[in-house]
């Protein structure tokens, strides 16, 4: 199965290097979409299908809460999984993010090796309790 | 206190540039003028009664190799716009790897801007620590405390 794949961050940059380590990790990617903020990232579920959202939290016009926020709201993205890469170390803003329901998150920076067995156990058991990852949890 | 603080400093840009830009950098060798730096990558970190801000100066052709590793084309691809981007990108990454190795708690990360380097940062309580690759000095981390009134 492909998943169609939603890159919110406000660098370009990193929504290349991002999309680009999707790929190369053999995680099954679709569409790889992007978007620069939360409000574009809004805009592009309006007519696009998508799987999976990783987002950044710090960003411009609508941050990473307030996409969480916005999804919640909405019953058909209610239950879309969202995972953040972020440079946020903040326990508590991290567990706010958890709180508003995102599934997971992981630090920048990463390396590209951890994303894709990461986001499949992120996809692949919705029972399983919110995951965080650093390097040392993560088992290859 | 300050050895302590370069210590974490080398960690922070060490495996930040190691680990998404594949640059191993070392600290030893001979600094140039500052005045040889380009540019400037800065982040504030702030608490309730503190603000430091980490620099990340750096000559304009190490600039552009982090970008174009980072990204993944040729050093002469990368665009102006596109090396200030992944610049601010690394001051990010800095500053929230510095952030989470800081032991006081409830700090907050800033915006990162970019720009030319100006100099003039000779205070004792900046902390400092040069950047080189393949011998040569390309850069400088600093971080300036503030005190917020």
């Amino acid at each position: 199965m492909s998943y169609n794949v939603l890159v919110v961050d406000d660098s370009a940059s990193m929504r290349k290097v991002i999309k680009k380590t999707l790929r190369i990790s053999g995680f099954s990617v679709g569409d790889c979409l992007e978007a620069g903020n939360g409000r574009e990232a809004l805009d592009v579920l309006e007519t696009q299908w998508v799987d999976l959202i990783l987002s950044d939290i710090h960003m411009p016009v609508l941050d990473g809460f307030g996409l969480l926020r916005a999804l919640r709201e909405k019953s058909e993205w209610r239950d879309l999984p969202v995972v953040l890469i972020t440079t946020e170390s903040n326990e508590d803003r991290l567990q706010e993010a958890m709180s508003l329901g995102a599934r997971g998150y992981i630090r920048k920076p990463f390396r590209p090796e951890v994303i894709r067995s990461y986001l499949q156990r992120i996809l692949g058991d919705t029972d399983e309790d919110r995951i965080t990852i650093n390097d040392e949890e993560c088992d290859f | 206190m300050k050895i302590e603080s370069q210590s974490m400093m080398k960690n922070v840009i060490s495996e930040v540039l190691e680990t998404m830009f594949f640059i191993m950098i070392n600290f030893d060798g001979l600094n140039s003028s500052h005045r040889a730096y380009d540019f400037e990558s800065r982040i504030d970190l702030c608490n309730e009664s503190e603000k430091l801000q980490i620099g990340l100066c750096v000559r304009e052709h190490f600039a552009k190799m982090v970008a174009a590793n980072f990204v993944g084309k040729r050093d002469e691809e990368v665009e102006n716009e596109e090396m200030e981007d992944v610049m601010k990108e690394l001051a990010n990454m800095v500053g929230g790897n510095y952030m989470s190795k800081i032991a006081s708690k409830n700090w907050q990360l800033g915006i990162p801007s970019f720009g030319r380097f100006e100099g003039g940062d000779d205070s004792q309580s900046t902390t400092s620590v040069s950047l080189f690759y393949m011998g040569e000095n390309v850069g400088m981390l600093i971080v300036r405390p503030y005190v917020v009134t």
